[in-house]
């Protein structure tokens, strides 16, 4: 790689980075660190499901199962008293032993089964917590919700800066994957699962490392969204609005591409925050855009893009050889 | 056991059975799509609900009979179906399994989002003299409802089985379902077959939203409820016999009712799907099905 | 009597994406022929078939059937203007009786009105489905499979039937008897293309073919002039 393409390659994240970090001292309205609080959440949960949906071919419908389990597990933490980092312990300890478990089952399906089994799973987890009260009566919200203890010192500064973290090292952690030899692994069954396997490529086993990577990751997503928000209750927690987020993020940036989730992520928070007003109707609305993409660009805003480069490419070949 | 004991599980037991029937109903609607185009119908829960919410409409504002709009409902939903099948998913599968699947789940949110939209998260209900009354005799009191939804069902399930055995259309439909090519090549048009499948199961789906609707109250988020349900009839009973489907229904039927039963209202659905769940992992194909 | 031919491709050529399957087959069947179409695997035969029957379509090219342009149709829509195929592999619908498959073939609506005769006639032709009209086509032999693909083939009431590879996976006894129907079947007035690897067999019943290889016709006469093996095995090894 030339000099030049690699200083852009390092220089213009790390630019977006450091930009990104000393923003709060600018005086910018908390408005706008609001939204990129919620982008960065999503920009987690996008970059999970496109390492299960687009590289695994694993269709998950159940990722609000770890966001909302985390958000449980943190809200029960620290209502039994134990400090911010200890109940963070504990929620994502939580996910990810809850992950490995229903890994058995849930690799066992396929299809048809997969796709609404894993659907199932919040189903089922929302209704116990409808009715399970660990809390004991003190609650608020309807049937069992649960409101945080106010922390001092967790300004919305202090969120905006979890929440820039948590998706630094998600970005960072998915080109770890990629550029590792899961990520090769990864990058095969994308391409084509039956071959990867005959290339000696265990699938089973790294289909089960990015389910549990992305439930760890997802629940993360979970805790700092429930951190900002205070309070949680089932339907919320488990609803599939997030998955609709996660899906057309994806969609939309290009699913099984790199960078395609970041693109996504970002449409969607702004979308959002343009259609806020619109109530309900944004959600039709964007249930909308994800047919018009599925019909008209089904690889998404970088997929086509990558698709008309390989071809223009291709062009300047044939004619240079000619 | 006692005998009260025995008799006080009748009731649920019978309903069970009878809700079944409804319930296979739109398990039938499920199996059709997947067994013939190989498609999950993420959007059929949305439009059981579609035809919940509709006879409503009906029923409220013009005082309509749920039993008579079906008059109504019936081949709107068929068209319906028939239209999206032939203007929308046709153009998706020859991209891949995941476009169709995606653009159901895509419908399915604007279904869902528009009846919150147009109907409010408040729960709604059938109510007409007959939903409320009670059948049976003595300590064997149960709703009446249940008995119309069998019935119901077992109309159903009798022009199913004449349509699939007995018609050249349902002919068509078995052979799409076994071998699309050599179907096409005994002059079959699979486009066609494809949307009337698709129409036919938005109908029974509605049919069954119908029903439900004067069974059991329901909001927006019910379409996920059914979808579930219809998975689970599937999962249990077995793809690809119209037996197999019929026990589905029954067990989850009964699963309900018993839920109810023994752990009260907050918990019936949880022990459904609990029951689907269980399947799932010790026996996937279910009862009656094959291991593929 | 310069009658035109039943069956004309002129210049077919079909991709499937950017690759070339076939190119610039040009070939013809007579009213009453039996043609044969030779080539070793993956020449392009079954490629021209499917294309014939509208699976696929030419990326240039005519294909001429009974008078009418039929290379941009659908299958659908060839079946009733009286072309069929009996598929390689038979496809036979495994979970429908033998009966069911053979009530499949007259679907269109013009099949369906001579349904009884032709149901008749396949009868006379296989004894065998008769007995076994009930069973699942599933557990029928591969010969009888066979069979019964022809016979749901002919239900479709054709003028000209093509054939897939049908001696694939069969014993010799049993291909023998099927080319000997497929004889009686031209003897009551239904034309025929037939594809096969097995070059002897085919030569052996049909009066005129062609020779395939790497998706061009390199060589075609009577069966006749062809049945010096040599030339045939040239065009198929290169040698």
């Amino acid at each position: 790689m030339s000099k030049k393409i690699r200083a852009t390659k390092f220089l213009l994240p790390l630019i977006c980075l450091i930009a990104l970090i000393i923003l709060p001292l600018s005086g910018i309205p908390w408005y706008y660190f609001h939204v990129l609080f919620i982008f960065f959440t999503y920009l987690i949960l996008a970059e999970m499901w496109n390492l299960l949906a687009g590289y695994c071919g694993l269709i998950s419908l159940g990722q609000p199962a770890f966001i909302g389990l985390a958000g449980y597990m943190l809200a029960i933490s620290l209502y039994y008293g134990l400090s911010l980092p200890l109940s963070l312990l504990v929620s994502y300890l939580t996910v990810v032993a809850f992950a490995i478990v229903i890994s058995v089952p849930v690799f066992r399906l396929r299809g048809f089964y997969f796709v609404i089994g894993t659907w199932m799973i919040p189903e089922v987890i929302r209704l116990w917590f409808n009715n399970w009260r660990p809390t004991g009566e003190v609650l608020i919200g309807v049937g069992g919700g649960a409101g945080f203890r106010v922390f001092a010192g967790l300004t919305p500064q202090t969120l905006y800066y979890i929440a820039l973290v948590a998706g630094f090292v998600t970005i960072v952690l998915k080109r770890y994957i990629l550029t590792s030899k899961l990520g090769v692994g990864l990058m095969a069954i994308r391409d084509d699962e039956r071959a990867a396997e005959s290339c000696g490529i265990n699938v089973l086993r790294c289909k089960f490392y990015v389910f549990v990577i992305a439930a760890l990751l997802t629940g993360v997503a979970g805790t700092i969204f429930y951190l900002f928000q205070g309070h949680i209750e089932p339907t919320n927690a488990f609803s599939i609005y997030w998955t609709n987020i996660m899906l057309i993020a994806v969609i939309l940036g290009g699913i099984g591409t790199e960078a395609g989730p970041i693109i996504g992520a970002a449409i969607v928070v702004i979308l959002e925050q343009l259609l806020a007003a619109y109530g309900e109707l944004s959600q039709i609305i964007l249930g909308v855009l994800l047919i018009v993409i599925i019909v008209t660009m089904p690889r998404g805003i970088l997929g086509t893009i990558y698709k008309v480069q390989i071809h223009k490419t291709l062009l300047k070949k044939l004619a240079a050889t000619s | 056991m006692s005998l009260e004991v025995v008799s006080n599980l009748l009731p649920p037991i019978i309903m069970g059975f009878l809700l079944g029937g409804l319930y296979s109903v739109i398990g039938f609607g499920l199996s059709l799509v997947f067994g013939v185009m190989r498609m999950v119908n993420l959007a059929h829960g949305s439009f059981v609900i579609f035809g919940s919410y509709f006879a409503w409409v009906l029923l409220t504002t013009v005082g309509l009979d749920p039993l008579l709009s079906l008059v109504i409902i019936l081949p709107i939903s068929f068209g319906i179906g028939f239209g999206l099948q032939r203007s929308l998913l046709n153009r998706l599968y020859r991209l891949g399994v995941e476009p169709p699947l995606l653009t159901t789940y895509g419908i399915a949110i604007i279904l869902a989002s528009a009846y919150l939209l147009i109907f409010t998260p408040y729960s709604r209900g059938l109510v007409t003299s007959y939903s409320i009354r009670s059948a049976g005799f003595g300590a064997l009191t149960f709703p009446l409802i249940f008995i119309l939804d069998f019935i119901a069902a077992l109309i159903t399930m009798i022009f199913l089985y004449i349509l699939l055995n007995k018609t050249y259309v349902g002919l068509a439909i078995r052979c799409a379902t076994q071998d699309p090519q050599a179907a096409k090549l005994v002059g079959m048009n699979i486009n066609h077959i494809y949307a009337l499948t698709f129409g036919l199961a938005i109908t029974f789906a509605s049919l069954g939203g119908v029903f439900l609707g004067l069974t059991y109250p329901f909001i927006p988020a019910s379409s996920f409820t059914y979808l579930i349900i219809a998975f689970g009839v599937v999962v249990v009973g077995g793809l690809g016999s119209m037996l197999g489907t019929f026990i589905g229904g029954i067990v989850l039927g009964l699963a309900q009712t018993l839920g109810y039963h023994f752990f009260g209202i907050g918990y019936q659905l949880f022990i459904t799907y609990l029951v689907i769940l269980v399947m799932l992992v010790i026996r996937p194909q279910g009862i009656l099905g094959v291991k593929r | 009597m310069s009658e035109r031919p039943l069956l004309k491709l002129d210049q077919v050529s079909v991709y499937y994406g950017d690759l070339c399957a076939v190119r610039d087959i040009t070939l013809e069947v007579r009213k009453g022929e039996i043609v044969s179409l030779i080539g070793a695997n993956g020449a392009g035969k079954s490629t021209i078939l499917n294309t014939i029957m509208g699976l696929t379509h030419p990326k240039t090219g005519s294909i001429e059937f009974d008078g009418r342009r039929i290379e941009r149709l659908e299958t659908h829509d060839i079946i009733p203007l009286g072309l069929a195929l009996v598929p390689e592999g038979r496809r036979i619908f495994p979970e429908l009786s033998v009966l069911e498959n053979l009530l499949a073939g007259s679907y269109t609506r013009r099949a369906r009105q001579n349904k009884q005769q032709m149901l008749k006639r396949v009868f006379e032709l296989f004894p065998i489905l008769e007995e076994r009209k009930n069973q699942l086509a599933s557990t029928l032999s591969g010969g009888e499979q066979q069979m019964l693909a022809i016979g749901r083939a002919l239900m479709t009431d054709p003028k000209m039937i093509l054939f897939d590879e049908i001696s694939l996976g069969l014993s010799p006894i049993i291909t023998l008897k099927i080319y000997e129907t497929i004889k009686k079947i031209r003897s009551e007035g239904v034309t025929v293309l037939l594809v096969e690897q097995n070059v002897r067999q085919s030569l052996a019943v049909a009066d005129r073919a062609y020779v395939l290889k790497a998706g061009r016709i390199v060589l075609s006469g009577g069966t006749k002039d062809l049945r010096d093996e040599e030339e045939v095995r040239k065009a198929y090894f290169g040698a």
